[in-house]
């Protein structure tokens, strides 16, 4: 069955079709959600409430064939909520024990495994989300500025200045790398960075 | 060592990169393959990430409880949004059962009452399955208005119902105060003593059982509330609730006696109440001494 007519369903509060729509998205999702919060545990809240939603507010869609972008809207909605959420409430002792909680591959230690993952992931999560988010929509999902513009919701205008930013500071942080891994606090990081020389 | 999709090892590039001497990104050809690789190892990420069996439990269990407050609050006023909540000090919440782990026991009851003699407290009962202590009359003026049976669920971590119960609710009305006495039966292996473990303003002891009285203060909030620092300090107080679902924020006294007996765990409860806490203690003295005679 086609993912229109899935939708069409979904729309008609058909559970399976749900389901089927889980099953297609799940792991997209997650992978989004990763790379946009860093976190494994606050990914999964990120997706499970992304479906929650979905489910509630399908009926909102008004065609069906819109459903992807709007479903990485939820998403990304929901991970700038969280984001803001994580900055004001989560004590470190938390983050910690939630992380050893999690299940299935979602320790760091199994999905960061090489330097190059290491120093692009902690280079990503070092911007500001609207510039993170714009980096992981272009170069995870590969998708063109137009249509991360009807992700994020905002002109294409927009996306491309923010693209343009991000780079600057992709280029800027990854050419700090280079040099010595300037802007880093901790000395092991530091050491370990200038071994690299990265790019 | 993991391959890219440009076909370029990781180890690759990092030696490439090392025998630049500035480390710098000086021209468009190196900021391109930068780009590249950020975009690689990206995907490299992602592709390691799968989503567990446990998040798609997660979701429907969130899916199901969310289906079914939307339900109750497209039918609930904000009083009975409060009030939803305050039952919850007895027949709602998390708790321990004994070879089951942790769970949680999600509660509902229609608007609709379905018994309005007191008379048919029996064929309440008989629904219920269990019998109860009532009065159909207090002697500080408190009269009986209607019976609810309310049917709750035992869930554990995972969403999977483990079992159902079924409560007893019963409305009384005094000029505009009102009060629900809410009864359920103790699950097996439940810990009776666990119930009774709150911070009481006041207690009495009633042939052998201990009754406990507090006041606290509920706070209803639209869903979008963000918790002022007064919010936080009040809640650490353990005498403040908050309560979401509201379009405006309100503020409630919820008065609240509880006591359990014979297997079954009581509360009388009710808002903003002309009454103090010897008149609940009363109520509840009234009930126990009413079953005993039975």
């Amino acid at each position: 069955m086609d993912e229109k007519e899935l939708v069409r369903r979904l729309k008609s509060g058909d559970k399976d079709a749900f389901d089927a729509l889980y099953e297609k998205y799940k792991n997209i999702l997650l992978r989004m959600a990763y790379l946009v919060s860093g976190q494994m545990f606050d990914a999964e809240d990120i997706v499970q409430e992304t479906f929650v939603k979905c489910y509630l507010h399908i009926g909102e869609l008004k065609k069906e064939e819109g459903f992807r972008p709007w479903l990485f809207q939820i998403l990304y909605r929901t991970a700038y909520r969280q984001a803001k959420k994580r900055k004001r409430e989560i004590p470190e002792g938390d983050i910690a024990i939630r992380a050893d909680a999690t299940d299935g591959v979602t320790s760091l230690d199994r999905i960061i495994e090489t330097e190059n993952e290491r120093l692009v992931n902690q280079t990503v999560q070092s911007l500001e989300f609207k510039h993170r988010a714009v980096v992981v929509l272009y170069y995870y999902n590969e998708m063109a500025t137009k249509e991360i513009a009807r992700v994020l919701g905002c002109t294409e205008g927009t996306v491309k200045s923010r693209l343009f930013a991000a780079r600057k500071k992709l280029r800027g942080k990854l050419a700090a790398y280079g040099e010595g891994g300037r802007g880093h606090e901790n000395d092991k990081n530091r050491e370990d960075i200038r071994g690299l020389y990265f790019l | 060592m993991k391959m890219t999709k440009t076909g370029k090892t990781s180890v690759d590039y990092i030696s490439y990169k090392r025998k630049k001497t500035d480390g710098t990104l000086g021209n468009n050809g190196e900021w391109q393959q930068a780009e590249r690789v950020v975009k690689d190892t990206l995907q490299d990420i992602g592709r390691k990430i799968e989503a567990s069996d446990s998040l798609k439990q997660r979701v429907d269990f969130q899916l199901e409880n969310r289906l079914k407050e939307e339900h109750k609050m497209k039918h609930m006023s904000m009083k009975k949004v409060i009030i939803g909540v305050a039952a919850a000090c007895l027949v709602v919440g998390t708790i321990a059962v004994a070879g089951s782990g942790i769970v949680s026991i999600t509660g509902h009851s229609s608007s609709v009452p379905d018994f309005t003699k007191f008379e048919d407290m029996e064929k309440a009962e008989a629904k219920a399955g269990y019998s109860i202590d009532a009065v159909e009359k207090f002697g500080n003026g408190f009269s009986f208005e209607d019976i609810h049976i309310a049917e709750e669920f035992l869930q554990d971590e995972s969403g999977q119902t483990l079992g159902e119960e079924k409560s007893i609710k019963i409305d009384y009305s005094k000029g505009k105060d009102e009060v629900t006495l809410f009864a359920r039966k103790i699950l097996p292996g439940e810990n009776a003593e666990a119930l009774m473990d709150i911070n009481f303003d006041k207690t009495l002891q009633v042939d052998g059982v201990t009754v406990g009285y507090s006041c606290d203060t509920y706070k209803a909030v639209p869903v979008d509330y963000e918790l002022t620092e007064e919010d936080k300090k009040n809640m650490e107080s353990g005498h403040f609730q908050l309560a979401y679902g509201t379009e405006q924020v309100e503020i409630s006294k919820s008065y609240y006696v509880g006591w359990v007996k014979d297997g079954i765990s009581y509360c009388i409860q009710g808002f903003d109440l002309s009454i103090n806490a010897d008149d609940m203690l009363g109520m509840a003295r009234e009930i126990i001494e009413n079953g005993n005679n039975k």
